[in-house]
């Protein structure tokens, strides 16, 4: 849970940054950023993994929750961006020239008018992060624990914690969704 | 002062090349889709960068292309009413107007909300969403709201405003507004200067009286909707009498004297369609008339459009046109007065 709630929040907060970042500016390289944040997406968790694994080889720190939770992050954030963006995407550009005109600077338009429009369906995006990432990661520890005893050990609490967070992760994105402003 | 020369070339195929002051009051751009008319605000107001030129509202420089200077839209104390009125939905109306207030201490801030409501009829609607509230109280209200900013200048592109509408916002708002509308009628009501545009240049400018009766070419002509535009030959011009005689294909009439043309000149005259006269089923040719034989008929609310052929369009009221349907025969007389020279 605590690796699945870290990733998730820290995907959300990069990812939503990164979104606005596209969504409202146009500079040199914006194109390229957005095709590496999409990088995670297209590998195989295993491959994401093995690139970690040998980031961390021969560190002190090796393989504890926090690395685990930036994997979590780094593997969450694709889906963190496209979310966020079509959020903003979503929103028409008419509001937030209206914001401007009245006198919002940048960080004022965001936080009164497009996060207010945008901020439901980039949470069930995050919900949905982070039962994905809670599971990744209990399949992981069974794996790791190589099966027999041990496996069975840890089964015992994880499996229904795991589909728990599922579930109400579920419920929360389409709670979230169903009460979106209609714009 | 207010004034912008404005440059710009669009990847949608606008090439926008106007000049123009905005003196307090109303000032109408008019023109067909695609003029250029909503990117003229659009630069005003920040949200385009123009390729060339320069912008002053109320002496203050937004932008020069040559010194790159361009002032941010939330610093240009511009007010902008979209066409689609930008009302932010996740807001009542009360706190959509208390936004535009927001530099305002509380206190000043509740009283100037409470007086735009009042002012613009939104009392009723405070408490609603946009959502929930009709589209003329949605414009009211997006006007309202600009006005709390405190612009310098309003920028208007709605199509939907009325005279009544101006006329609060004039008593609101004693500065410089640029209003885009298709409703000449409206200029002629309510605005004290008319731009016409097409294709990204300035046709003609002016006291929209002065625009709609003495078009000054072919393409303002076009712009205003005058379907009567033909191409002569002066056969004759006197002076004294103040008239000349016009020779078109096939029929020649009387028009105004047109100073600064010699007899033999290809001129282009136009005429308002409301401006000719049908006779039916005279046998007697009326002095200053043409007959004509009846191509197409077209019914409005009020007015019916006769087409004629030879490209000649008169609108007759309904009741007219009632009473000389059946006729075999007909006749379109001009109007001396009433024929421009171009």
């Amino acid at each position: 849970m605590r690796v699945g709630g870290v990733g998730a929040a820290a995907a959300l907060a990069a990812g939503v940054w990164l979104a606005w970042v596209l969504a409202t500016r146009e500079f040199r390289g914006g194109r390229a950023l957005e095709t590496a944040a999409e990088i995670p997406a297209v590998l195989p968790p295993l491959i994401l993994g093995t690139y970690f694994a040998f980031a961390l080889a021969g560190r002190a720190e090796g393989f504890t929750w926090r690395t685990a939770a930036v994997a979590a992050a780094v593997a969450a954030l694709p889906a963190m961006v496209r979310a966020a963006r079509a959020a903003f995407d979503g929103i028409p550009r008419d509001y937030g020239n209206a914001a401007r005109s009245l006198g919002a600077p940048g960080w004022r338009v965001f936080w009164r008018v497009t996060a207010p429009l945008a901020y439901r369906p980039i949470l069930a995006a995050a919900s949905l992060a982070f039962a994905r990432l809670a599971a990744e990661y209990a399949v992981t520890i069974l794996v790791a624990a190589q099966g027999g005893a041990r496996s069975a050990l840890l089964a015992g609490p994880l499996l229904p914690s795991v589909g728990m967070a599922a579930v109400a992760a579920l419920i929360l994105a389409n709670r979230l969704e169903r009460r979106q402003v209609r714009i | 002062m207010t004034s912008a020369r404005i440059g710009k070339k669009t990847a949608g195929g606008i090439s926008l090349d106007v000049e123009f002051s905005v003196p307090p009051g109303v000032t109408a751009l008019f023109g067909p889709s695609g003029a250029g008319k909503t990117l003229i605000l659009e630069a005003l107001a920040g949200f385009a960068t123009p390729d060339s030129g320069r912008i002053l509202v109320d002496d203050a420089l937004l932008f020069d292309a040559a010194a790159q200077v361009s002032v941010p839209p939330h610093r240009r104390a511009c007010g902008y009413v979209a066409q689609r009125d930008g009302l932010f939905p996740h807001m009542t109306l009360r706190q959509n107007l208390a936004f535009a207030a927001h530099r305002s201490p509380r206190v000043e801030r509740t009283r100037r909300v409470a007086e735009a409501l009042e002012r613009f009829q939104l009392g009723g609607a405070a408490a609603k969403r946009p959502q929930e509230i009709g589209p003329p109280e949605k414009l009211r209200g997006a006007v309202a709201r600009a006005l709390l900013a405190a612009p310098k200048l309003l920028l208007l592109d709605e199509r939907g405003c009325g005279e009544a509408l101006l006329r609060t916002i004039r008593e609101a708002f004693p500065g410089p507004i640029l209003l885009v509308t298709n409703d000449l009628d409206l200029c002629c009501a309510a605005a004290e200067r008319l731009i016409l545009l097409d294709a990204g240049r300035m046709v003609q400018s002016g006291p929209p009286r002065g625009v709609l009766d003495r078009p000054e070419s072919v393409d303002a002509a076009r712009v205003l909707g005058i379907p009567n535009v033909f191409e002569c030959s002066i056969a004759a011009l006197d002076p004294g009498r103040n008239s000349s005689r016009l020779e078109f294909s096939g029929f020649a009439i009387n028009g105004p004297y047109a100073p600064g043309h010699f007899r033999g000149d290809r001129v282009w005259v136009t005429v308002w369609a409301e401006d000719l006269r049908v006779h039916a089923g005279e046998t007697e040719r009326r002095n200053n008339a043409v007959p004509v034989e009846l191509v197409r008929v077209s019914r409005g609310v009020r007015t019916v459009r006769m087409e004629f052929a030879g490209g000649i369009f008169v609108d007759v009221p309904n009741e007219e046109y009632e009473g000389k349907k059946d006729s075999k025969s007909w006749q379109v007389e001009f109007v001396a007065e009433k024929v421009r020279v171009l």
